[in-house]
């Protein structure tokens, strides 16, 4: 690799995302513009969720298909288009919450996230021919009190730990980055 | 009990019969479902068939006004396919798993849970392949949704009074796996555990027990039905 490493970072906009890219920047990458058409060494796909109050008998179908649009259709299409760009060293890098653990309220989110999980593992498996390593961070539910501006570097120290080549070794992980807070099963029911 | 023409559902129908439920006979084919509900009938059973896309939000409704209360629901149908790589997998494909596999559960089930009595059980049939597997990224996807589907539900439900557990089966001998993996059936077959595939019969005691009351304090958990293979335990 000649120059800095090029990560591209969707959902900048969202949780997480200003630092996240701050942080990648910190840590040299350059970050790719919108639109940038060139190879890339690094994607990173943030769609971290916010908790919903909305119970499951009044979930409606198109509730449901928008959580999979955001959180599954859209994931897979950026990795597609990225893998095209990506060469043996490429890192993906799927930023979500603890959804797949299940939670009070919004059972689309729960399953959609679930099924990124696993897209995610099946993608590190098929990919990994390609020397391309794809995993998952799963922050707690974004917009709550925990959300502290240490808490949110500590999730963007973690992104570009996966992104860089120190997690060489790791593919198809799901990391919580959470301080504990899902090893609390309280957490789960509070909702 | 949904996909209970053949297979896994017919297996589970056949044996909730046997063990004295009113049995409701789902498939998107009517002859099938109609045959299977006749056969449950000759062998003493209570049974009837009907024809439904679990897709069709209408239809399942109106299948549940007509039943008025239910007991125990078995999400079992889904579809599986040939196998395609991650890179080529086309949004269609994609949508169209996630569609059948996992919104047409949530359909039945919250259809179902509006008629569900306290100590109402939810079964849904996932499949091993919720773990990840390579050239069937959408299927394990949508099977792994229904899993985080079971865990949510669980937490929810748990006030109503309704049990939602989930059986992730391994290769099972239907027309499903054979439809899945054709000439390599065999093959793959000598690689599980057991050496052989599990008979829907087999998954189908699974099933009965978890929708049974002997299994109340079982709740939001997914069993793996596989001979062990999760462990990577080779075979025989």
């Amino acid at each position: 690799m000649t120059g800095s490493p090029i990560a591209l970072v969707l959902g900048a906009e969202r949780p997480f995302g200003a630092q996240i890219v701050e942080r990648l920047r910190g840590a040299g990458f350059d970050l790719a513009a919108d639109g940038h058409e060139g190879p890339i060494d690094v994607l990173i796909v943030n769609v971290p969720v916010r908790p919903r109050d909305i119970r499951f008998r009044d979930v409606t179908d198109d509730d449901f298909r928008a959580a999979l649009d955001d959180q599954l259709y859209q994931v897979v299409a950026a990795g597609q288009a990225a893998v095209a760009r990506m060469t043996a060293g490429g890192s993906i890098v799927h930023v979500a919450s603890r959804a797949h653990l299940g939670a009070w309220g919004g059972v689309q989110d729960m399953a959609a996230g679930a099924a990124l999980v696993a897209m995610g593992r099946s993608m590190a498996l098929e990919l990994d021919a390609r020397g391309i390593r794809v995993n998952t961070l799963e922050a707690d539910f974004a917009g709550d009190a925990w959300e502290t501006p240490e808490a949110q570097a500590e999730i963007a120290a973690a992104v570009a730990w996966l992104a860089g080549p120190d997690s060489a070794g790791l593919s198809g992980e799901t990391i919580l980055v959470n301080r504990g807070r899902s090893l609390r099963m309280a957490q789960a029911a509070k909702r | 009990m949904t996909g209970a023409g053949r297979g896994i559902g017919q297996a589970v129908a056949e044996r909730l019969a046997r063990d004295g439920y009113r049995t409701i006979v789902v498939d998107i084919d009517r002859e099938v479902a109609e045959a299977a509900a006749s056969s449950i009938c000759a062998a003493g059973g209570i049974a009837e068939g009907h024809a439904l896309d679990i897709r069709d939000r209408d239809g399942v409704r109106a299948l549940f006004a007509a039943l008025g209360r239910v007991d125990i629901l078995v999400n079992n149908a889904a579809i599986a396919s040939d196998m395609v790589a991650f890179v080529d997998l086309s949004a269609a494909r994609l949508r169209t798993m996630m569609e059948v596999n996992l919104i047409g559960t949530f359909i039945m089930s919250q259809e179902a849970v509006a008629r569900m009595p306290s100590r109402g059980r939810i079964v849904n049939i996932a499949s091993r392949g919720y773990l990840g597997g390579a050239g069937a990224s959408h299927y394990v996807a949508s099977k792994a949704g229904v899993v985080g589907l079971t865990r949510a539900m669980a937490i929810e439900l748990r006030w109503d009074g309704i049990n939602v557990n989930c059986v992730a089966p391994g290769m099972v001998d239907t027309r499903m796996m054979s439809s899945f993996y054709d000439a390599m059936r065999a093959k793959l077959a000598r690689r599980e555990p057991r050496g052989h595939a599990a008979a829907p019969s087999e998954l189908a005691d699974v099933v009965a027990f978890l929708a049974s009351p002997q299994a109340v304090f079982v709740n939001g958990q997914v069993l793996l039905v596989d001979g062990g293979k999760n462990l990577g335990i080779p075979p025989l």
